[in-house]
């Protein structure tokens, strides 16, 4: 009895919230037992759909012009079919990705040149086809190497359930219609650099909630739209990439921003063609009226800015960029301190690239932010004192009586077996370990610490070779003996800062500056106190 | 102490805060008001609501789901969600399937959510990384496409 083909059981909304529990080729095995199953699986397994357009280089082996040409035709035809597909409605989601392998396009005659016939058929295709996906909710488009012009934007503008968008190197050149799109979240990146500031105005301040400006040529012009029509009443999530000589259009436009919570901010300085790296530091920028932005909660960005935004608005965390090589000087930190002391909030959160972990600063931050509960700074390179030095005050702190093998039972409690003494984890261990001695004084409160070092430190410390090479050379006594430092280390970091339940180590170098870099995680288990590590 | 009869009539004497977890007699109990009067469940058997009292006694001091997740939850989220589950939830549906498909419509139409979630999770359990054969199979499906239609979902399939 087909017609009773699974209603047989439940109705179909009991089908589907069994369904939600399901991947999606779960969910095509599904659509292809019956109909009535096939019904209920459609509105998911149509919900997203990705195009990702690839074409190869032909300097690397393959002629583009052929396969390419087949590429676009092909998917012509399946947005096409898609378009006019009976559940085209249930479109949710449209990305739209242009891959060439084997490097960057070359707009010469003798290349790939995506503003070709076939090229052009696709997007032809794509403007008639976009307006079909009437509840499309999310619009991605990515490395769309060509100019895009009224047809597209007007096809957008037609779907009105639209609420993100997110461009990536996209071009906006003829931007002769004010369009005003409508959506809640727009994230655009583009690294077009060298150029004038273009004029955007396509976007609406309507509905914005959330926007990222990755790219410095457009963000002026965006910012100024979006405050010519009157500012975004309900932004509360700004982050965005600016040339410091448009800050006048971030000032302006941050005015007509009441609900702004959350800024992430990058500076840039661009010279002719190139990106010019600059510290700005010790550059004034003007305060903005304490009226402006009142409920600013979180801040990313320069020192510069922060000394200017976060005075007098409620500002709970702030994370302060610099550049790799940048050392803060104390004195300099203890105004920025002051500075940020006269947040009308608790400062609970501070990360600070640039301020080396040294007894110093961290007294710093203990008399001017005492109800910190996460901090992030730089490491110092391993120290000069020995690795042995402070064996017996760290039974003392652990709180055993100082026989050795009492310690090890008791900390083997607290610490994950592991192998720790890996001589990587050793420079930041002599930190954990001055930490649980009281050489250092961290706020009392703290429950998450990040140190950002060089990735050398993490890979290799000179300190530690002893240990390394008796690594290699499987002496046990040696690698318990890493172990059992690394345990009562933890044990007495403990007792020391209760509340602390997570350590994080990350190496300064980007991931793509460096394939080392690696990530190390301590975490804290509340229930058992047990400390785990992992690494990324 | 509320008073509940099942479709076979069978009588069940309940404490009002595990009876409550159903939002079909908690809002019966609103209605009458105070009363000793039984409140009669015509879809359930005497069998299949020993299962549900069980689950109800065992999670009577859960948090109740939270509103905002109802609706917003991603497909992805969900999904993970299907992977966590107690030990206890795991051995309370090794059931047969009909004891299970019953279980899911007394959920249903008592409205006891976390019971409905946690046994759509089970049966989710049952299809994962099944074939259409397999799928077929357990529930007992007559292949209903056209061969054309057949192959017009494989393709919708493929690009999908």
């Amino acid at each position: 009895m087909p017609a009773e083909n699974g209603d047989r059981y439940f109705p179909p909304e009991v089908w589907k919230e069994c369904f939600d529990y399901l991947q999606s080729s779960d969910l095509k095995s599904l659509a292809l037992t019956c109909r009535i199953f096939r019904d209920i699986s459609a509105p998911s397994l149509f919900s997203s759909f990705a195009f990702v357009l690839r074409v190869v280089d032909h300097i690397y082996g393959t002629n583009v012009f052929g396969p390419g040409d087949l590429v676009f035709k092909e998917h012509a035809r399946h947005l096409r079919e898609l378009a006019q597909h009976p559940y085209a409605a249930f479109v949710r989601k449209l990305s739209l990705k242009y891959t060439c392998e084997g490097g960057i396009v070359f707009f010469d005659e003798n290349r790939f040149d995506p503003g070709d016939e076939a090229f052009d058929l696709f997007a032809d295709e794509y403007e008639r086809s976009v307006p079909a996906f009437v509840n499309l909710r999310h619009m991605h488009v990515l490395e769309f190497q060509t100019c895009v012009d009224d047809p597209f934007m007007t096809s957008l503008v037609t779907l009105q359930h639209l609420q993100k968008i997110q461009f990536g190197h996209f071009y906006f050149e003829k931007p002769k219609l004010p369009l005003h799109l409508k959506v809640t979240d727009l994230e655009i990146q583009h690294q077009l650099i060298g150029r004038k500031p273009l004029k955007v105005n396509i976007f609406s301040a309507e509905r914005l909630e959330k926007m990222s400006v990755d790219a410095p040529c457009l963000t002026p012009g965006i910012f100024r739209s979006l405050r010519k029509q009157g500012g975004c009443a309900h932004l509360v999530r700004l982050s965005f990439r600016l040339d410091y000589l448009d800050l006048v259009a971030l000032y302006d436009f941050l005015e007509k921003c009441p609900r702004l919570e959350f800024m992430d901010v990058t500076l840039v300085r661009f010279d002719d063609t190139e990106e010019v790296i600059e510290h700005l530091q010790g550059v004034e920028f003007p305060c903005l009226p304490r009226s402006k932005i009142p409920k600013l909660k979180y801040f990313t960005g320069p020192e510069c800015i922060a000394r200017a935004f976060v005075p007098g608005r409620p500002v709970e965390k702030v994370a302060l960029r610099s550049s790799p090589d940048l050392k803060r000087e104390l004195s300099d930190v203890d105004l920025l301190f002051d500075e940020l002391g006269r947040s009308t909030s608790t400062l609970v959160d501070l990360a600070i690239e640039g301020l080396e972990c040294t007894p110093e600063a961290l007294n710093l931050i203990d008399s001017h932010f005492p109800s910190l509960k996460s901090l992030g700074m730089d490491l110092l390179g391993p120290q000069s004192q020995s690795l042995d030095e402070n064996e017996t005050a760290l039974a003392g702190a652990v709180g055993v009586a100082a026989h050795p093998s009492a310690e090890v039972v008791e900390s083997q409690e607290n610490v994950s077996t592991e192998s720790l003494c890996r001589c990587d984890d050793m420079a930041y261990l002599d930190v954990l370990r001055d930490a649980a001695l009281e050489l250092m004084d961290f706020p009392r409160s703290l429950e998450t610490l990040s140190l950002r070092m060089s990735s050398k430190y993490m890979v290799f410390s000179t300190r530690c070779s002893g240990i390394c090479k008796a690594h290699e050379g499987e002496s046990t006594a040696d690698n318990t003996h890493g172990l059992t430092k690394a345990k009562s280390i933890f044990s007495a970091l403990s007792n020391r800062l209760p509340t602390l339940k997570k350590i994080s180590l990350y190496s300064k170098e980007t991931e793509e500056d460096d394939p080392n870099s690696v990530k190390v995680i301590w975490e804290k288990d509340v229930r058992t106190s047990r400390w785990n590590h992992r690494r990324i | 102490m509320v008073i509940l009869i099942t479709s076979d009539n069978v009588k069940y004497v309940v404490e009002k805060d595990v009876a409550e977890l159903s939002v079909l007699v908690k809002n019966m109990l609103e209605d009458i008001g105070p009363s000793d009067e039984p409140i009669p469940l015509h879809n359930v058997t005497s069998t299949v609501f020993n299962k549900v009292l069980e689950y109800c006694i065992y999670h009577r001091n859960d948090p109740p789901p939270s509103d905002d997740d109802e609706g917003c939850a991603s497909p992805l989220h969900k999904y993970l969600a299907s992977h966590i589950c107690s030990e206890w939830d795991q051995r309370f549906f090794d059931v047969d399937q009909a004891l299970l498909f019953d279980i899911i419509l007394a959920a249903n139409y008592l409205d006891i959510k976390t019971l409905l979630d946690d046994a759509c999770k089970a049966v989710a359990h049952l299809i994962q990384g099944k074939s259409t054969e397999e799928i077929r199979g357990i529930f007992n499906i007559v292949n209903d496409f056209t061969p054309e239609e057949e192959a017009r979902v494989k393709k919708e399939n493929v690009s999908s």
